[in-house]
């Protein structure tokens, strides 16, 4: 599943779901909300580019890594504390290839899927936001 | 001709979520780029000092990404919308 939600995410059921008789291996990617002195999390999101660029992201891991299932659940919304932002499951033949396609989506998701996060403080709120030219 | 430009997150709060702009036909989207900025108080959000798109800037155009460096040689249409993201921070 290819997906973006307001809710909560379960990985379990994503987990369990990717368990196939032609695969040897399932790496799971679980992004949870950090405690850097904030109060929650609240993330933005083109919904529309993002599911289109998750999709294209998806397909393209199953090509390059041969992969047998793939599931990225993208959260949006406030989020408290140790909440899970991002689900990423995939399952391979062997674990070479999962391990590096769990971390070549989770980059690509980094580098251009439109989607913000924003630090809510006691007294206040600020959008992460990188000024690096050509970031 | 009037276009629209919505923006999300970082630029939504200095531009607005979505504003129509009055340009000249044949403008270009760093015309329409140059304009919004203009409109608000942060236009180095947008813009550097010499009057180009920040490359950090991504934007759409009719569901294709145009880099920075090409918004200057694609003209507008009546109509046409324009979105702009700040740079992105999921996962």
């Amino acid at each position: 599943m290819i997906a973006i939600t307001r809710d909560p995410i379960d990985p379990y059921r994503f987990i369990e779901s990717a368990k196939k008789p032609e695969t040897g291996g399932i790496v799971t990617f679980i992004g949870t909300v950090r405690d850097d002195g904030i109060e929650a999390l609240d993330l933005d999101v083109c919904e529309e580019v993002a599911l289109s660029d998750l999709n294209k992201i998806a397909e393209q891991a199953t090509a390059d890594y041969h992969l047998n299932t793939v599931d990225i659940i993208h959260r949006v919304g406030r989020m408290q504390l140790t909440e899970t932002i991002l689900v990423i499951v995939v399952g391979s033949s062997h674990r070479q290839e999962g391990f590096a396609a769990c971390s070549w989506i989770l980059e690509q998701i980094k580098a251009f899927v439109p989607i913000w996060k924003k630090d809510i403080w006691k007294n206040g709120e600020s959008w992460h936001f990188s000024k690096e030219e050509g970031n | 001709m009037k276009i629209l430009i919505r923006c999300y997150a970082r630029f939504r709060d200095a531009f607005g979520e979505e504003q129509a702009l009055e340009l000249p036909e044949g403008a270009t989207i760093l015309d329409a780029v140059r304009t919004l900025a203009g409109t608000g108080p942060d236009a180095e959000l947008l813009i550097d000092n010499v009057g180009n798109i920040r490359s950090y800037v991504m934007i759409m155009h009719h569901d294709v990404r145009v880099s920075p460096m090409e918004a200057e040689s694609v003209s507008l249409s009546d109509g046409d919308m324009i979105i702009l993201f700040p740079p992105v921070s999921g996962g």
